[in-house]
């Protein structure tokens, strides 16, 4: 890469000079950037059928025309103006980074509706080439697209494409490989009179350098972008900004109407003015059955039995029983306590004279027949079959639906239908999960949300232990299901009194039902139980390790010696101690220790139902808790672990009081 | 721009002015002549290349404009053109400017619960009662 380069842009009133950088793909959410930037670069990004799936930059190496860039895949943001937290980092890529040129993936049947953020690049003065991406779909509607008059009237360049089966990438390669700044000829247009005058002004006043044109910093600002004000304050003074402050507010007043509504209202004009005869309409409705389905999923009514369907045969079915059942019973009883284990501690103990050698690789508490077991025998069957189900929930699209199905509910508990998706993504994986929760809107949601997941939502492997455990008996499960539910309804009511701030509102895009690509749904699968493995294998060697430390030192038993009255005044027997110890470590390692225990028959009924809620309840791993700290920063990540830690055994005694005093499982 | 009842001449700006001390909301789009008071509604680009389009049928410049009914007011499977966003929360607005709802927008409601689901263009948009009520329709039948 020759990031050192100068390039020459033109940028309507000035011409700065800007270092080569990378090739960054925006554009709103789902039309399909990550699915570009996989057919760009060769590496794997998660592409799944609903918005926000991007959530943070993306990075890539893309080879056009001989020479190698490197692509930056973003999340998705509808405009220049970010609403929520991952739009924002993609709008200070364009901000703060220099582009050396943006890939507008657009969505095809909705070119109307994104070719006013097309306008908005192009006011920035940043060099962009069109993509207009889901061509296929926007074909099955009987629309047709010149590009080619499009890129006429846009003086840039315009490719379709379809991501999904290749076609135009070679296109859009050349493209890429060709596209010349120099001398570009973009379209440029401006606002009615008032605004004109207020922007222009603005621009004037700008001294500093931003990644986009002052004029197109200007146009944010009049629009009243909060976040970027503060960052023109700090570059250019605060006298500076209060004047533009003092513009901005004198144009509001002027127009009497919020001025970002008016300019919107501008550039989608303008953008129907540029789509006059691009785009050809025959009508072509027909009767499909994923739009049907589309709907019915939907139905407030008809939808619940689908809803249902799902987590019977996806969730029960194939992770409890096939995933945590049969094939966590092959992999322990056949492979690792047939062969494995026996061949191993043989092994060991013939040919390592040194019996603490011994015990650190084999035996009870070994890496290999205690951390290596865990991690392939119990969690590895358990979490590929839940993340191959859930690879086909998302690219169905079913999860926005889902989310307007809960909205209501999940106003009760202070979110909104929206916080569905990174609540559904924490039974893969609740770190993961605690990232997502960057799409929600406000910080009380995000607390609220990052609070919930560490403390009621069971990921993969602690979900499928559970359900293979307690699926013998469909009351034992009814009941950890109840408690869960119930914990998770309180403490997300109590949250939402406690927390100060306004309900949000509900708002999300519904993408077409799909039906969902056999290879896509592999790739994904693999992808993630290959980066599931890569961090867990790691973290089990090392609690392996710990664990052995421990036990050699005497701090194991200390530490047991602790947990044991807690344990035992929840009515578990003391053997459970060292699940809650592991379960500190990470949650499915705990969960896995849970299973051991279990099969070898330690544990009455009822304390199996308490074990199993307790330890779902139980403290957030480690890899959860420091991405909490990543996200809502030290303080709050400390109160939620510091709530949850007694909150969790509380929770375990209550419900092991109510037990005992119905009989059940005695 | 001229007035349409008395025929004075004078700039958006002037006539805005006099919005300043009047009762009616702040979305409201009209704009009173400076000379006779009479209220003129503004002609936005895109709905001008709208009614040269698919909507040539609508004569009478206040038939499309009026305040509007409340999106929630219409049925499943009925159809509206968006006259109007009626709230001046600006992350609201972007919220449905970033769906594609903005006036000239044409509407089908596809389902009221348990929140409001329909088509504006070729995209299905979800929004809770509260932000449907926001959106100002005139019904189309
Ligand atoms: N039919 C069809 N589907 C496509 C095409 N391109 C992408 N998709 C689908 O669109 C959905 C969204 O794709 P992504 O690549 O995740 O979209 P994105 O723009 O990265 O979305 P965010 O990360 O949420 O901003 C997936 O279900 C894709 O399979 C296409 O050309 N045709
Ligand atoms: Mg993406």
């Amino acid at each position: 890469m020759e990031k050192t380069e100068d390039i020459e842009v033109q940028d309507g009133r000035q011409s700065l000079r800007r270092r080569a950088g990378a090739i960054a793909l925006v554009g709103a959410p789902n039309v399909g950037k990550s699915a570009i930037f996989n057919k760009l670069t060769g590496a794997y990004v998660v592409v799944s059928n609903y918005p926000g799936t991007t959530v943070e930059l993306a990075r890539g190496q893309g080879t056009f025309g001989w020479r190698e860039y490197e692509v930056v895949d973003t999340p998705g943001m509808y405009s220049l103006l970010p609403i929520t937290e991952e739009e924002r980092v993609a709008r200070d890529l364009l901000l703060e980074e220099q582009t050396l040129l943006v890939l507008h993936v657009v969505d095809a049947k909705n070119l109307d509706r994104m070719l006013p953020f097309t306008l908005q690049l192009l006011e920035a003065g940043l060099p962009t080439i069109l993509v207009v991406n889901i061509l296929d779909e926007a074909e099955r509607l009987g629309m047709k697209i010149d590009t080619e008059l499009l890129a006429q009237r846009l003086g840039i360049p315009v490719v379709g494409t379809i991501s999904t089966t290749g076609y135009g990438v070679a296109q859009l390669k050349r493209a890429i490989a060709q596209h010349r700044v120099e001398g570009s000829q973009a379209a440029q247009f401006s606002y009615s009179a008032a605004i004109e005058t207020a922007v222009v002004e603005i621009a004037s006043l700008l001294k500093g350098e931003y990644g986009i044109s002052r004029r197109a910093v200007a146009a944010l600002l009049v629009q009243s972008d909060e976040s970027l004000l503060e960052l023109v304050e700090k570059r250019e003074g605060r006298s500076r900004a209060e004047q533009i402050r003092a513009i901005c507010h004198g144009l509001e007043q002027a127009l009497g109407e919020p001025v970002g509504y008016l300019m919107a209202q501008e550039r989608r004009s303008r953008a129907a003015e540029m789509l006059v005869d691009v785009i050809q309409r025959q009508d072509r409705r027909q009767f499909a059955v994923m739009a049907w389905l589309g709907r019915i999923t939907m139905h407030p009514i008809y939808g619940l039995p689908f809803l249902f369907a799902i987590l019977y045969y996806g969730l029960y079915k194939m992770v409890g029983v096939f995933g945590a059942g049969t094939l966590v019973d092959f992999m322990e009883s056949q492979i690792f306590e047939r062969f494995i284990n026996p061949f191993v501690n043989d092994l060991v103990l013939t040919y390592i004279p040194y019996p603490w050698l011994q015990e650190l690789l084999a035996l009870d508490y070994g890496i290999i027949t205690l951390g290596l077991r865990y991690a392939v025998a119990i969690i590895l069957p358990i979490v590929a079959v839940f993340f191959f189900v859930f690879a086909i929930i998302e690219d169905s699209g079913y999860l926005p639906r889902l989310a307007l199905l809960v909205d209501r509910f999940f106003k009760g508990i202070g979110l909104n239908g929206r916080a569905v998706i990174p609540m559904t993504l924490g039974f893969g994986c609740d770190t993961m999960a605690t990232m997502v929760s960057r799409t929600l809107e406000t910080r009380r949601e995000r607390v609220i949300a990052t609070l919930l997941l560490a403390l009621a939502i069971p990921c993969s492997a602690q979900l499928g232990v559970v359900l293979a455990l307690l699926s013998h008996n469909p009351v034992s499960l009814m009941i950890w299901v109840g408690f869960m539910v119930a914990v998770f309804v309180l403490i997300g009511w109590l949250a939402a009194q406690v927390l100060p701030g306004q309900r949000p509102d509900f708002y999300m895009e519904i993408p077409p039902l799909r039906v969902p690509r056999i290879s896509s749904i592999i790739i994904k699968t693999y992808a993630r139980v290959h980066w599931y493995l890569l961090e867990v294998i790691p973290f089990f060697v090392l609690a392996s390790v710990v664990i052995w430390l421990g036990n050699i030192t005497g701090f194991y038993e200390v530490a047991l010696g602790f947990l044991q009255p807690v344990v035992e005044w929840i009515g578990l027997p003391a053997a459970t101690s060292s699940v809650f110890l592991f379960g500190f470590f990470r949650r499915d390692y705990g969960a896995a220790g849970l299973y051991d225990l279990a099969v070898q028959g330690a544990l009455t009924e009822a304390q199996l139902v308490v074990a199993a809620a307790t330890l779902t309840l139980f403290v957030p791993c480690i890899a959860q808790f420091i991405m909490m700290i990543k996200e809502r920063g030290v303080r709050t990540a400390l109160a939620i672990a510091g709530f949850i830690l007694p909150f969790a055994f509380l929770c375990g005694y209550v419900l092991n009081y109510i037990l005992t005093i119905v009989g059940f499982g005695q | 721009m001229k007035c349409s009842f008395c025929g004075h001449e004078f700039a958006e700006e002037e006539a805005r002015r006099s919005c300043a001390n009047c009762s009616r909301l702040s979305s409201c789009r009209l704009l009173c002549c400076p000379n006779c008071g009479y209220r003129i509604p503004p002609e936005p680009g895109f709905m001008r290349f709208l009614r040269r389009g698919r909507h040539r049928h609508r004569h009478g410049q206040e038939s499309w404009l009026g305040d509007g009914i409340p999106l929630t007011s219409l049925r499943a499977g009925q159809s509206g053109v968006i006259t109007a966003l009626d709230t001046t929360d600006k992350t609201k607005l972007n919220k449905l400017m970033a769906l594609g709802i903005l006036p000239g927008a044409q509407v089908r409601v596809v389902q009221e619960h348990p929140v409001y689901v329909f088509d504006v263009g070729n995209t299905q948009a979800a929004v809770d009662k509260e932000v449907a009520g926001r959106i100002l329709v005139q019904r189309v039948c």
